[in-house]
């Protein structure tokens, strides 16, 4: 057959947010990749000028999908802003809370966004076809989908217990949290955390979370897989599946690592947080040498050569740039800024978070196999299992300062430059706040899926997602399910990340 | 996503799935909770504008963009403004519900200074016309049905869509909005929220369901700050 070269346009759909890709075809195989950020909702403009503490009611409302992470973001960046000492147990609570979105979204993305390609027509004559229908099938047909929406919802429980409600409540000011302590709320997280973990060992490992946990390399999980009871289980099933269409060998992408870190420790979290002392640490993984190096966002900038944003001269420092829409150039292509960290390329999400705070079967996969969309999707798989050990920590430790406040007061002070962040479900989260006068006189949010979706920097360079599309093969252009796994193991949260940009869906 | 949300300490709630059961209702599309692509979403979209699909609820999440320069341009599928999709779908709807502030009244986007020209379905703010004019009317002979709050709770997505189903009266407003709706904050019988009063924010439709709790520590910054 001659080789036909064409660029298409496709859509995608359970992805967070209005994205396209635009893709280069050589025959079946990607050849070139540009990704579109299509919406603008302009949050960052809306903040200029007010009131600091208005980003705490407004900035969290960027996404519905993880308000918690946008509310502890903001609610860091004003600290820092502010010198401000913060409430240990302020600390405690929004680190469970956190903690809570973290493993449900987890879940959610596994087994409702994810796990449904696995029943595409495409898989029609898959040996474990019945089986991903029955667990997997879509909308809310399969039997672990419903237990999803069920389970996850109980877990959520936590973040009702100090905020009343999820998402979008404002329990967090600067100092600490706003809502009450007390023995009966640590029992409701008891019995939140017991009845999830019971529900995750039964319905999803097939076995205790001490088994799971005691798994510390790649040996270690193919021995695990290859007892019937666990390759039956549902993350038996999900792993077996997945290996067998490919996934291990797809959609590689850039392969630097970077996290922020997340889970400030509550009793070093303090002025001049000059410091990130973080109970899950962050820093730089550099693909090509294997060095780690620690995180300083001061090594983050934007390029906005190809943003269809005024340029005042990329690229900047958060502190310093700016997103106001302009059309006036010929070479932008998205709404969306690229993000650099040290002038590279790098990837977030769960498999760069658990890289760089020395999980030791995530290092020994990523040592293996390379970053692939299976191992982005593997990791929220496997991270809920020592989350929910965490959490339990948390509350044991909440539980032994009961009578200490969760919140000490403070003058706001009226000039200041911050910085705030944590790992989102979906990657690292940053504000940046410049205050002035006791007003927002700059405020950017780089999410990760701005990292992750970026169009090219200001030399040229893809993005993450855009080089990781390239050389993929499409064996069917009408229903590009190959595509859709690569994206959706980034668990693309477009909502935010155009800051300005949010949407649905991906169009080619 | 906030109908798989939470709310209420010790409430089990309602879910999706459940309802969708009850009811015998076919989700025909959700952007984030369907198989189908949305290549396959145009073609029920078109379905339904072409008159060859019924459509007995349409639900709009979000703020109707028309930026920049009302061109809609600022939010587009497949090259043309949803603000125009979202306009010829509920043409045919016998029922328009807007789940939450945004769509209701333009929400946060639609706070100054507007950068991304929003508005909502049948409002702006709190003035009548947004997408629709103030006397556009769904099939039903209904306005749109305004579940304001940020975001609209579950219980209260859920109940609205079940009276809608089974025909019962929905007691609207005169924003809009359906006797299901609870008062934003906790003061029972209180429908306007008072936020501003309360915390000195200005909430453009509404910041949550639920204040949480310690009130007093919000007075702080309306007051003097506290000292520490």
């Amino acid at each position: 057959m001659a080789s036909e070269r064409r660029v298409i346009r496709m859509e995608l759909n359970r992805v967070e947010g209005d994205m396209e890709v635009k893709l280069e075809l050589d025959d079946h195989t990607v050849a070139d990749a540009w990704c579109i950020g299509t919406m603008f909702r302009g949050f960052e403009q809306i903040l200029l000028g007010r009131d600091p503490a208005d980003a705490l009611v407004i900035a969290p409302r960027i996404c519905g999908i993880c308000s918690t992470s946008q509310l502890y973001a903001a609610v860091s960046a004003l600290e820092t802003a502010y010198q401000q000492p913060i409430a240990a147990n302020g600390t405690r609570i929004r680190n469970l809370c956190l903690m809570a979105e973290s493993v449900m979204s987890d879940a959610r993305h596994s087994f409702l966004m994810f796990a449904p390609d696995f029943c595409n027509p495409a898989y029609a004559g898959h040996p474990l076809h019945d089986r991903v229908v029955e667990l997997f099938e879509p909308p809310f047909k399969g039997r672990l989908a419903r237990e999803t929406v069920e389970e996850t919802k109980r877990i959520l429980a936590i973040v009702i217990a100090f905020g009343g409600a999820w998402p979008h409540s404002t329990y967090m000011m600067p100092g600490g949290v706003t809502c009450e302590l007390d023995e009966a709320r640590l029992q409701e997280c008891d019995a939140a955390i017991d009845g999830y973990q019971a529900w995750y060992e039964r319905s999803v490992l097939g076995c205790s979370s001490e088994e799971w946990l005691a798994l510390e390399t790649a040996e270690d999980l193919a021995a695990w897989l290859e007892a019937p009871a666990h390759r039956d289980s549902a993350l038996g099933v999900f792993a077996t599946f997945a290996t067998s269409i490919g996934l291990e060998g797809l959609g590689s992408g850039t392969p630097h690592l970077l996290s922020t870190g997340c889970y400030y420790d509550p009793e070093r979290w303090q002025p001049p947080f000059d410091e990130r002392p973080c109970l899950e640490d962050g820093g730089f993984y550099d693909g090509e040498t294997k060095a780690i190096e620690p995180f300083s966002h001061f090594e983050v900038a934007e390029h906005l050569r190809y943003a269809r944003l005024a340029d005042p001269g990329s690229p900047r420092h958060p502190w310093e740039s700016e997103t106001r829409p302009d059309d006036a150039r010929d070479e932008p292509y998205s709404l969306a800024k690229a993000t650099r960290y040290k002038d590279r390329v790098v990837q977030l999400g769960p498999l760069s978070d658990l890289v760089l705070a020395g999980d030791p079967l995530t290092r020994s996969l990523l040592a293996a196999q390379g970053a692939s969309t299976w191992l982005r999707q593997f990791t929220r798989l496997h991270r809920p299992v020592a989350a929910l050990q965490e959490m339990r920590r948390t509350v044991a430790e909440l539980r032994a300062h009961l009578g200490e406040p969760a919140y000490v007061a403070a003058e706001p002070r009226t000039d200041g430059d911050g910085f705030g962040a944590i790992n989102a479900a979906r990657g690292s989260l940053g504000h940046w706040v410049r205050i002035r006068d006791g007003k927002i006189d700059n405020y950017q949010v780089i999410t990760p899926t701005a990292w992750n979706g970026s169009p090219r920097d200001n030399s040229g360079r893809r993005g993450h997602w855009e080089e990781s599309f390239v050389g993929l093969e499409i064996a069917d252009l009408d229903n590009p399910v190959e595509l859709f796994h690569v994206v959706r193991s980034h668990d693309a949260c477009l909502v935010c990340t155009v800051h300005l940009a949010r949407g649905r869906s991906f169009a080619l | 996503m906030a109908i798989l949300g939470a709310e209420g300490r010790g409430k089990p709630g309602h879910t999706l799935p459940a309802f969708l059961e009850e009811h015998d209702a076919r989700l025909l599309w959700h952007p984030s909770l369907s198989l189908e692509s949305p290549r396959e979403a145009a073609a029920i979209i078109d379905r339904v504008i072409a008159g060859e699909q019924a459509l007995t609820m349409l639900c709009v999440e979000g703020s109707i963009i028309h930026g920049p320069n009302g061109t809609g341009r600022f939010d587009v599928f497949e090259g043309r403004p949803k603000r125009d999709i979202v306009a010829a779908l509920c043409g045919q709807a016998e029922y328009v519900l807007a789940m939450g502030s945004c769509a209701s009244f333009g929400g946060i986007p639609a706070a100054p200074p507007n950068p991304s020209e929003s508005t909502g379905l049948q409002y702006t703010n709190n003035q009548p016309g947004g997408l629709l004019a103030p006397e556009w009317r769904s099939a039903a002979g209904l306005p749109v049905i305004n579940l304001s709050a940020c975001p609209v709770d579950a219980t209260t997505m859920i109940e609205t869509m079940s009276a809608v189903l089974e025909g019962r009266d929905l007691g609207l407003d005169k924003v809009g909005r359906p006797a299901m709706q609870k008062p934003c904050l906790s003061d029972p019988g209180e429908k306007r929220c008072r936020t501003v009063d309360k915390v000195g924010y200005a909430c453009y439709g509404c910041i949550g369901p639920k204040f949480p709790l310690s009130k007093a520590l919000f007075k702080h910054r309306v007051a003097a700050p506290a000292s520490a």
